[in-house]
């Protein structure tokens, strides 16, 4: 009898103690639902007032896509529906105004989908670390998330509408995922600005205007970058010169180079364009030098001038072209990153660190002295490969026929 | 001294003990004592507010401060 | 407890786990913190103790083939300082259990559950492990070996696919400062290398004895391997921000995207280091519940699970107010009291267990030699 007794006690036990597991089971304290979470898509920090920012979280509205997706739902108007709002509030760091926000959201905010991240000028102009140790410190925003600096106030660029993705944030993502300008993950500039160098270049936001019948569109450009030293925006360089800077770090991709012969009228364009770049840090006693190597290989895709390609002697005038072309706006960046920035973006500290460790430690603490009296050296070899369908200059045809 | 800790702790040992001494009825009775033993130490220890007194860690520390600060050196 | 056996393979296979489950989550940002970008030299200096650790457990269990280190040290060195040794070697290994458990539940609350309790996520890992223990050595075999695999393809997978973002170049200049950071750097890891000994409690439950020390060297090997290769990826990856994160294997399992869907792999890293630490935590666990019984002459070891879990749970939380306060602790304490109580006093008493025997062996010799006249 006593037996049977403990044998029901161990199974009210075991009993009691699965049902207590349901809860646990459950992970009841971390549900989170997808529709509890709001979906942060873009963030922007601005400065406001005195001493304190302006958090704007552009956030996703999954009803807003669900509707349109379907093609009864938004077809009334004609209007699109937009997918995003952009709330903001204001505090004296990050992790306050997203505080204040919160307050204001039914949803919980989520930063696992945020791929941007906006600085904007002013703020960037006085310091971005404070805000970069929230990022980096928090769990939930992405390492891979693209970092940016705004012309203006960085809130506006989130208010932006988009035609052809689902946001602003969407555009912005796809344009750097195309590399034409630079490419800058949160873990690229962390990993910048606290390498040797301590400089770093973001892609540069504009908001452009495209004049239309009824009424104009506004939208995001990459406009050149901004120069970031230690951890402040000292300067701006041109989209122009930021593709001497993809050069340099050999991260050209798909990329047209337009030049012009000497004294022969008209362009010839190469596309695409593939280059091995290396640089070759030297040291010579005091003389601290730097050797740009460049091998560059390119296929014609337009050809305005008075020149025909497929004559050898042609082709080594104008692979001279395309050479002096590469240095040109190779050399113009150099320049203006060196003596009117001062800020080594271009990883030469990296470099000289790798390849001279112990003279590297004699500079390391005036490398900002050093860097504007580096020697450059270039080394650029230039070499077209292919002409096209087409061999002859079209022009050279025309004319061609007309005798 | 926290209260909850130590009735939590109590409740655990009671479904321990409730679960556990009708298969060791057989057993010696020096196990029986150290089964026993061991539980109500660990019930003695939860009357303490554990990460705030000094305990392993903290004396580990201690003892093996002069190494650790070559490493720092 | 004669009946219990596992297999060599199987030892390997819980040793290894066992090493690299915390290792690679946190030694990659504790060596740079001194190595920097000679991080992935410090696990090769590191396995120094490892392979002298397997060494001195290898030799120790020659001498004792059928006993434990709790109880030969008795043998060794007398009935109460080997009494007082055991006990060291329990609150070492019950401690460090409760060091292990606890810096999981920091990590999975810190990385991913949030709003949960600690003493769940404790609770939780602490029960799953306690009947795994129970169910005795030979489950806890099996156990890895069902789950050895699920924990290494994941790493494996995980190193494959970062291969697109390597920045080899972030491994030079090699040695700047010469030889001493990457030593300062084994430190830390040494402390992880130095719990080989821990195959001390698996070698006398061995099918294969001979196989033993060959697969406890192969496993050292593995290990410093692996550490070498998280290490260089997390370098590849990080460069000079390794020193700055706190788990730097999580930063770079989130930095994979493949063709712009394949993203957000940091569960897999979530998963490699639970399964892991199951396995950690059910072996330490073990040594300490058998050390437990056979220090007190106890047959049956089952019976003592639950009250060590309850103090495992309980250690877990004694004097480590935070995560910043136990990372300290793993630096500058941890790799040191490891190291000594897991290879100097092994050291110490294999000295003496030789010496003891040469003069008893003597003694035999005489013994036959007399026998035999």
């Amino acid at each position: 009898m006593p037996k049977r007794r403990s044998h029901f006690i161990k199974k009210f036990l075991i009993f009691i103690s699965f049902i207590g597991s349901i809860f646990l089971l459950s992970g009841c304290w971390d549900r989170w639902e997808t529709n509890d979470i709001a979906i942060v898509t873009a963030t922007a920090i601005d400065k406001k007032g005195d001493n304190q920012i302006e958090l704007s979280l552009q956030i996703f509205i999954p009803k807003a896509f669900g509707m349109s997706s379907s093609p009864s739902g938004g077809a009334g108007g004609g209007a699109v529906k937009e997918l995003t709002f952009v709330i903001s509030q204001k505090g004296v760091n990050m992790a306050d105004a997203l505080s204040k926000l919160q307050a204001e959201l039914p949803r919980k905010i989520f930063w696992g989908q945020c791929k941007v991240f906006i600085f904007g000028e002013k703020i960037a102009k006085e310091g971005i670390q404070d805000h970069l140790d929230f990022l980096l410190r928090h769990p939930q925003p992405r390492e891979r998330a693209y970092m940016f600096v705004s012309k203006g106030k960085a809130k506006h660029i989130l208010e932006l509408q988009s035609r052809l993705e689902r946001s602003s944030a969407e555009t912005m993502r796809e344009l750097v995922d195309l590399e034409i300008g630079l490419k800058v993950t949160l873990k690229d500039l962390n990993e910048m600005l606290t390498s040797e160098a301590q400089a770093a270049a973001l892609p540069y936001l504009k908001t452009m205007t495209e004049k239309g019948k009824k009424k104009s569109f506004q939208f995001p450009k990459i406009f050149g970058s901004a120069v970031i030293k230690k951890d402040q925006m000292v300067g701006y360089i041109s989209q122009r010169e930021t593709r001497g800077i993809l050069w340099i770090r050999d991260e050209i991709k798909s990329y047209t180079v337009t030049f012009e012969p000497e004294e022969k009228k008209g362009n010839i364009s190469l596309n695409p364009v593939t280059a091995k770049v290396d640089l070759i840090p030297q040291i010579n006693g005091v003389n601290w030098s730097m050797l740009v190597k460049i091998q560059t290989e390119g296929t014609v895709i337009q050809n305005n001038s008075s020149l025909d390609t497929s004559n050898l002697s042609n082709l080594k005038v104008v692979e001279k072209a395309f050479q002096d072309g590469i240095r040109k706006r190779v050399e113009f960046v150099i320049e203006k990153v060196q003596n009117e920035l001062r800020a080594d973006i271009l990883g030469f500290a990296k470099e000289f660190h790798r390849e001279y460790p112990k003279q590297w430690r004699k500079v390391e603490n005036r490398w900002d002295e050093v860097f504007p009296k580096v020697k450059i050296k270039y080394d650029i070899k230039a070499h077209i490969r292919k002409e096209g369908y087409i061999n002859k200059p079209m022009k050279f045809r025309i004319e061609e026929e007309k005798e | 001294m926290k209260w909850g800790n130590f009735l939590a702790t109590a409740f655990i040992i009671l479904i321990i003990i409730l679960l556990q001494w009708p298969k060791m009825k057989q057993k010696p009775k020096k196990e029986k004592s150290a089964f026993i033993v061991l539980l109500l130490i660990g019930l003695f220890l939860s009357m303490f507010d554990l990460p705030y007194i000094g305990g392993p860690a903290k004396w580990i520390e201690y003892v093996f401060n002069p190494f650790g600060e070559i490493l720092e050196k | 407890m004669k009946t219990v056996k596992i297999s060599s393979l199987q030892m390997a296979m819980l040793m290894y786990p066992t090493i690299v489950a915390t290792a690679i989550l946190s030694v990659p940002n504790l060596t740079a913190t001194y190595a920097n970008q000679d991080l992935w030299i410090s696990p090769i200096f590191a396995s120094i103790i490892g392979f002298l650790t397997v060494f001195i457990s290898v030799r120790l269990h020659k001498l004792y083939p059928e006993k434990t280190v709790i109880q030969f040290s008795e043998q060794i060195i007398g009935r109460i300082p080997g009494k007082i040794l055991g006990l060291a070697f329990l609150f070492f290994y019950i401690q460090s259990t409760g060091g292990i458990t606890r810096s999981y539940a920091e990590f999975i609350v810190s990385s991913f559950l949030f709003q949960t309790p600690i003493i769940v996520v404790i609770v939780s890992m602490v029960l799953l492990c306690a009947f795994a223990v129970y169910g005795g050595l030979e489950v806890l075999g099996r156990i890895t070996q069902v789950l050895f695999p699920l924990f290494f393809v994941p790493l494996f997978l995980l190193i494959i696919l970062l291969s697109p973002e390597y920045e080899f170049s972030n491994i030079f200049p090699i040695l700047e400062r010469g030889l001493l950071p990457p030593i300062k750097g084994a430190v830390v890891p040494g402390g992880w290398f130095s719990e080989f000994f821990i195959t001390i409690f698996l070698l006398p439950f061995l099918a294969d004895k001979k196989k033993g020390s060959k697969y406890g060297i192969l496993t050292v090997f593995a290990v410093m391997i692996t550490l070498v290769v998280v290490n260089l990826i997390v370098l590849f990856i990080l460069g000079n921000t390794t020193s700055s994160k706190t788990y730097p294997l999580m930063n770079i399992s989130r930095y994979i995207s493949i063709a712009d869907f394949f993203e957000n792999l940091e569960s897999v890293t979530m998963a490699i280091w639970i399964l892991g630490t199951f396995v950690k935590i059910s072996v330490f666990f073990y040594v300490v519940v058998l050390g437990t019984a056979q220090w007190l002459n106890i047959e049956d070891y089952r019976p003592l699970v639950w009250p060590i879990g309850i103090l495992i749970v309980e250690f877990s939380f004694w004097a480590v107010p935070s995560s910043m306060a136990f990372i300290h602790y793993e630096i500058t304490a941890f790799p040191f009291y490891s190291v000594t109580i897991q290879t100097i006093i092994p050291l110490f008493l294999l000295g003496i267990a030789f010496f003891r025997n040469k003069n008893r062996n003597r003694n035999k010799k005489k013994e036959t030699n007399s026998v035999y006249k």
